[in-house]
């Protein structure tokens, strides 16, 4: 185990977290410096405009106007899923937009599970661990269950929560890719490899806490050799923790190059970015390129003589002097 | 594109994971080891140690089970073969200590195990003996 251990506990997750912030930190500045042609945010509500037409409080953030509406219409696509929420399937029978959340809640059940699983993985990098993160961890295991069999005996008494939430949105997120069968035709393999990656995770990390036990001192102390940039020579741990770190690794390696990256790429998303104000601000389109001008006084001068006859056939050529 | 988004991109990235690094700094405790348990009294343990440190909370709860729902009082040890009580009381024999124990992991690591809500441990028997 020594070398593997080595390898597979200290080499990998360096090579792989470096992989990770400096791919994520590149994609960030890459994706800042591209062009914005048009001011093209896409919006469900109506738009402001003259005082007299009737504009709800949600139609300021669905089509906002300043800056800190469009700050909260971020706010509301990342923390709630809007777009997501006004996902309609078409009925053919009916020839009718029918609503369909499922998406949404399982896709939000996913995302919120997946934050508060790294927030309780906090403990394990946190020394000491802090008040939040017991906390987190006491909200989400308040269900406390007795399940043993002969075979069988949980070792916990406090089932996490959104431990099992996140599986299950996982599970559903794939199945809708696999069984739907408009979504099997757009889905690319890199849909499932994003996924499968994550449910190795987490069915590995599901299996430590529930049905294999690791010692999550020494984890935690790998942790924190990893963290201080001290490792342990040769990590000797469960190689059931060793597999979850593995995947752990991949998926973060894989993450600056994968669709994963829709994480940052929200927020540099300009139908969503950018206020509905395309009447009062004007957008410049840094493909403009610069336009030498011609006053009028330049343009008379050039063609004095076709101006002049102009004026003589009875049109109005110079402007009327101001008084 | 206007800088807004790459700043709150860059601030939730470097806040969220570069959190725990910083964290750790400022609490001066950077890749603080396990930290180390009093010795215990006693040759060896109920089961093999090696076992015990990942397992006691299975067997803790098998003989909460025993005791409470099937009367069983005896455990035979699967590695030693010896007979043990089945009560708490058996622990504190060599384990004569909750915060210089239990605690230390049980912090390091973030676990809130509640058999405190309602079982003694050896520092409230000392007080109250």
């Amino acid at each position: 185990m020594s070398v593997l251990g080595t390898i597979v506990g200290v080499v990998i997750p360096y090579i792989a977290g470096f992989i990770f912030v400096v791919g994520v930190i590149y994609r960030i500045f890459f994706w800042s410096r591209s062009v914005v042609p048009f001011k093209i945010p896409t919006t469900c509500g109506q738009q402001k405009s003259l005082p007299w037409l009737r504009r709800t409080w949600m139609d300021r953030f669905d089509s906002p106007y300043t800056n800190w509406e469009t700050a909260v219409r971020m706010l509301m696509e990342v923390f709630l899923f809007r777009s997501l929420w006004k996902n309609v399937r078409y009925e053919l029978p009916a020839q009718t937009a029918v609503s369909t959340k499922w998406l949404w809640l399982f896709a939000l059940t996913f995302h919120w599970s997946l934050l508060i699983v790294l927030i309780r993985h906090f403990r394990f990098f946190l020394e000491p661990v802090p008040d939040f993160v017991n906390i987190i961890q006491n909200l989400d295991g308040f269900l406390e269950v007795h399940i043993g069999w002969l075979w069988f005996q949980l070792h916990v008494v406090h089932i996490m929560i959104t431990g099992l939430t996140l599986l299950v949105a996982l599970l559903y997120l794939l199945y809708r890719r696999l069984f739907m069968p408009r979504e099997r035709s757009l889905s690319l393999p890199s849909d499932y490899v994003a996924l499968i990656l994550l449910l190795c995770v987490v069915i590995t990390g599901l299996l430590m806490r529930y049905v294999i036990s690791v010692d999550v001192a020494q984890v935690k102390e790998l942790a924190q050799g990893l963290l201080s940039f001290h490792p342990p020579a040769s990590p000797d741990l469960h190689w059931l923790f060793m597999l979850h770190l593995l995947f752990v690794s991949v998926l973060l390696a894989y993450f600056p190059f994968s669709k994963l990256m829709h994480s940052a790429g929200i927020f540099f998303s300009p139908t969503r970015n950018m206020p509905n104000n395309n009447r009062a601000v004007r957008h410049i389109n840094p493909w403009n390129y610069p336009v030498k001008g011609v006053d009028w006084d330049e343009f008379y001068e050039e063609f004095k003589e076709d101006m002049e006859e102009l004026e003589q056939m009875g049109y109005v050529v110079k402007p009327e002097e101001e008084v | 594109m206007s800088k807004t988004p790459l700043v709150a991109v860059l601030l939730i990235f470097i806040g969220f994971f570069f959190f725990p690094y910083f964290y750790s700094v400022a609490s001066g405790q950077l890749g603080k080891p396990v930290p180390e348990l009093e010795k215990p009294k006693g040759d060896h343990c109920i089961e093999d140690a090696k076992w015990m440190e990942e397992n006691h909370m299975v067997l803790l709860k098998e003989w909460r089970d025993h005791v409470i729902r099937q009367g069983i009082r005896t455990y035979i040890s699967d590695t030693y073969g010896t007979a043990y009580n089945i009560s708490t009381y058996t622990c504190f024999e060599c384990h004569t200590s909750k915060a210089n124990f239990c605690d230390k992991c049980h912090d390091y690591t973030g676990v809130k195990p509640n058999c405190w809500d309602c079982h003694v441990y050896p520092e409230l028997l000392e007080k109250y003996r």
